[in-house]
């Protein structure tokens, strides 16, 4: 859904997502450096089961919320670390609904 | 003038649950207001237990009519929902009060003895035993009991409803049946008129009613005391916590902490002296968070997302105050803790006493719960 | 240190130039913010932006340069990646940070908590690949992400075409615009044009985007109604109606933008009142001519006041300031005046045309804007249907509306549907959404781990030190 400008050369650390690794670069929110890595679904939402993506990317929405390091936090309020991980709960998402 | 047979004045859980007792009795016309007042809005902070156990160990009447209105609350709430489609999300699958160490366990014991003789006498059942904490671990497989947990007091014959679908079905099945219901409407007065009717002075205009009930919770003071009687309550402010949803693991509720239906867990029970202040304070959060983790240590990962404070109608004795205002035969004032659990008994029994028809084996209790009793 | 002189909510251009007037006097000043770093939405990673991205977002985004190094030589203290869950007005904070939740107090609370995109429900918005425009710029000043595919952009409003201008200078394939500002005008818009001459430089601004836009030869509709999205897990394409016409796009990515309105949460929470914006369609904290609230010791500043700019957002940053600072026996009144007098004239100058620009985009809901079968409320899945039901029934608020429905109870406690659900509300009863209320907003403002709320530090009094204020002062 997106991608990176061309001349964007930024360090890159490594993160797990849903228990594969993954490198994201540093210095940007969680739910941005998904987004540059085509992984636009952040979770499957609890009320209709549909899979939902970030919105707003400013902290109104919820929409980008994903458990990081055991709890569930906005990922566009959360800037990348080394060695985070993130579970977005994405299996199961049609027993998840209403 | 509008003429109406039946004013309700307060459509809350206990208006709500009385008006539609008034109009199944087939009255006429009758009429629930509510002012959705801001301060006085506690049936939309209510926990949701319906709930006998512990209640009225100082008062015996009161521990049966608990009793009695839990062991109609299945059949109340399956009428509710074939009648309006609403979803009140009863579960029947028991609650529970926790024990931390070993003298909080003996006093749970104790209260046991003491409210069943009550409920015996009044010839009812009390169906409340003590379990250990590996009883009590067995009948929650799905979620860890934290250390301190030295057992529970537990009874299967109680549960837990959505406060909010329940206050929602309850107005749906009054208009249903005929019922007409105003929101966001003030009541200015109530004036005894010479023939007996009461003429009520709202905002949907002025009404002459044959029988008015107040169930305003504390707005009932403000109505009634220029008739020289207002009931002997007082405010008392409890804060609820609610979490985010998770995978549904506590099959049923313990007095501070239930999941409910779709997942998310309330945590609750403070009760504070405060007033009419029904604001959320950190404090209250940091000792009610601190209690339900400790009873369930797995909550501590959970996020906190909405909290709120209600304040209840209390009255000294902890009962509920059904009364005819002093010299007025076609008044009537309702004000109660409770209100949820006994929902059931509100439309069951209060409604025909208003009527003065009343149901057998409740007179007995109504007459202990005059608003004289505090003036002895 | 848990007590400040002043504590600012919000790292944007008025905390910052806020933060920066009261750390210039010396005083003890603590700015937090939920981003880890200054800047607000419009300045959004400034400090750290490749010349690159300075040049391209042009004057607009650098110029919050120079105000982020005038706060970090102030000596006011920043802490970000710090949420405010609950604050009131007797001067007490709490915010999580790191995974720890702490209460602070100050003798004065700026909130400066900025502006949000209205949020507008359409049919399929919940879908994958719908996003605010505002999300796209903020992911382009953030990390230099720029979409990719087949874009659309749809809604009202002069950001809206500054992003299709930003969009086409990065080579994105924008298949269209989709305004719903009709053709002509509206007449009460016309009156104002006069004053906006004033403000040349904006006007010119606005014209030479409207050039760009039709130099590229991208398909640009006004007066557009029925929006929708199609898609089953993600979106498929977009539809709308132009006069009598169907329009269809196959898109990758639809950008929607309904102009800005204050993001009032934080002083809802803290039970400021608020009053209601007629031409805007917002709520906004009543405030007098320092942005000091119905509190005596809580102020608030920028767009989070009242939707103005940034430029002007600064500039109230700074009245505010200058305020605080005479309740705290550093500025007498006629020096405080004397240095409010040039930045009145300047927040005069900024607004020539805002008035001209508010009426010319002002939001107009009609009755066949909100379909029955639109989600509403994002979090609890309800839709714009349900909550007519409930009104049916006799329930004339957008509280006890929430109650039955659950509608604006999820994590975002309204935040994206509040706005809407008064005007659905509204329009049930034929009466303006401001007598419909304003939802109720409760602590946490942000949700906030059990685990962090059991280990916070209460202290010995549970932190209320009523008497803290006299006894320092």
């Amino acid at each position: 859904m997106f991608k990176p400008e061309k001349n964007n050369n930024i360090d890159k650390v490594s993160l797990t997502l849903d228990g594969k690794q993954i490198f994201l670069p540093a210095a940007t929110s969680v739910a941005a450096g998904l987004l540059g890595i085509n992984e636009p679904v952040s979770k499957i939402s609890s009320t209709s089961g549909k899979p939902c993506s970030p919105y707003c990317l400013m902290g109104v929405c919820f929409e980008c919320t994903m458990e990081i390091d055991g709890i569930k936090r906005q990922a566009c309020l959360t800037e990348v670390e080394e060695g985070m991980e993130i579970n977005r709960g994405l299996k199961g998402a049609e027993e998840k609904g209403k | 003038m509008k003429s109406i047979d039946i004013m309700v004045i307060g459509g809350g859980l206990s208006g709500a649950a009385l008006a539609l007792g008034l109009v199944r009795q087939k009255v006429g016309k009758v009429m629930l207001l509510d002012q959705h007042l801001p301060s006085q809005r506690l049936s939309r902070g209510n926990f949701g237990l319906t709930w006998f156990m512990c209640k009225g160990a100082e008062n015996p009447a009161y521990a049966a009519w608990c009793r009695m209105a839990t062991r109609e609350w299945p059949e109340f709430a399956a009428q509710l929902e074939a009648l309006t489609g609403y979803d009140v999300e009863l579960e029947w699958k028991g609650g529970a009060v926790q024990a931390f160490g070993r003298e909080e366990f003996d006093v749970h014991a104790a209260s046991i003895k003491k409210i069943g003789t009550a409920c015996e006498e009044a010839g009812l059942d009390y169906p409340v035993q003590m379990l250990t904490r590996e009883q009590t671990q067995d009948l929650i497989p799905d979620m860890s009991l934290g250390e301190e947990v030295s057992g529970a007091m537990y009874t299967k014959e109680q549960g837990h409803v959505n406060p909010l679908k329940l206050l929602a079905a309850m107005r749906s099945a009054f208009q249903k049946k005929g019922g007409i219901f105003h929101g966001g409407t003030t009541v200015r007065k109530i004036t005894p008129l010479k023939n007996a009717s009461i003429a009520v002075s709202t905002g949907e205009g002025d009404f002459s009613c044959g029988r008015v009930v107040v169930a305003a919770g504390h707005g009932c003071a403000r109505l009634l005391n220029p008739l020289g009687e207002t009931p002997v309550i007082y405010p008392q402010r409890g804060q609820l916590m609610v979490t985010d949803r998770y995978p549904r693991c506590l099959p049923f509720p313990f007095l501070s902490v239930r999941q409910t239906n779709d997942g998310t867990f309330m945590i609750g029970l403070s009760s504070e002296d405060t007033a009419m202040d029904t604001n959320v304070t950190p404090r209250a959060m940091n000792t009610q968070a601190k209690n339900a983790i400790r009873l369930f240590p797995k909550l501590a990962k959970l996020n906190w997302v909405r909290a709120w404070g209600a304040v209840r109608v209390m009255t000294p004795d902890g009962a509920p105050i059904y009364s005819r205002v002093k010299g007025h035969e076609n008044l009537f004032m309702i004000a109660q803790h409770s209100g949820l659990s006994l929902a059931p008994v509100m439309a069951s029994r209060v409604a025909p006493w208003i009527l003065g028809n009343s149901v057998s084996g409740s007179q007995q209790f109504i007459s202990q719960f005059s608003n004289g009793r505090f003036h002895v | 240190m848990s007590r400040y002189d002043v504590i600012i909510i919000g790292a944007g251009p008025a905390g910052l130039s806020a933060g920066a007037v009261l750390g210039e006097m010396g005083l003890n000043v603590l700015v937090l913010d939920e981003q880890s770093v200054v800047g607000g939405q419009i300045y959004r990673r400034i400090e750290t932006a490749p010349e690159h991205r300075l040049k391209f977002f042009g004057r607009d985004y650098s110029r919050g340069l120079a105000l982020a190094d005038r706060f970090k030589k102030s000596g006011a203290k920043f802490e970000g990646s710090a949420t405010v869950w609950q604050a009131e007005s007797d001067g007490s904070v709490c915010y999580s940070r790191r995974g720890k939740s702490k209460m602070v107090w100050a003798n004065y609370i700026l909130v400066a908590t900025g502006a949000m995109e209205r949020p507008v429900p359409l049919p399929g918005w919940t879908l994958s690949g719908v996003m605010g425009a505002g999300a796209a710029n903020a992911l382009a000043k953030e990390a230099g992400l720029v979409p990719a595919g087949r874009v659309v952009l749809a809604g009202s409003g002069p950001l809206l075409l500054l992003e299709a201008s930003l969009l086409l200078k990065k080579g994105v394939d924008l298949l269209a615009v989709l305004e719903t500002t009709p053709v002509m005008p509206p007449v009460a818009a016309l009156p104002k044009g006069v004053q906006a001459i004033l403000d040349p430089g904006l006007l010119f601004k606005g014209l030479k985007i409207l050039r760009e836009i039709k130099k590229s030869k991208i398909q640009h509709y006004k007066g557009v109604k029925d929006i929708r999205v199609i898609g089953t897990d993600g979106l498929e394409s977009v539809e709308a109606m132009h006069k009598e016409n169907h329009l269809n796009f196959t898109a990758d990515i639809l950008l929607v933008h309904f102009g800005v309105i204050p993001n009032t949460h934080m002083v809802r929470q803290m039970g400021c009142a608020m009053e209601w914006d007629h031409i805007g369609r917002f709520w906004q904290p009543k405030c007098d001519e320092w942005g000091r609230t119905i509190f005596e010791r809580v102020f608030t500043a920028g767009d989070g006041a009242g939707v103005s700019g940034a430029g002007a957002a600064a500039f109230k940053g700074e009245l505010a300031a200058l305020e605080i600072a005479r309740c705290l026996g550093i500025l007498n009144s006629s020096d405080r005046d004397r240095f409010a007098a040039s930045v009145k004239k300047a927040i005069k100058q900024d607004g020539f045309a805002r008035p001209f620009i508010d009426h010319l985009f002002a939001p107009r809901f009609d009755d066949s804007w909100f379909e029955d079968e639109t989600m509403i409320c994002r979090c609890e899945n309800i839709t714009v249907g349900e909550i007519r039901r409930v009104v049916a029934q006799g329930v004339k608020d957008v509280n006890e509306v929430k109650v039955i429905t659950r509608c604006g109870m999820g994590p975002c406690q309204g935040r994206m549907c509040g706005p809407a659900l008064a005007e659905v509300v509204g329009q049930a009863l034929s009466i303006c959404p401001e007598d419909a209320g304003l939802l109720r907003i409760r602590p946490p403002v942000k949700p906030v781990p059990l685990e962090e709320i059991a280990s916070m530090d209460m202290g010995s009094d549970g932190g209320m030190d009523a008497n803290w204020l006299l006894d320092k002062k």
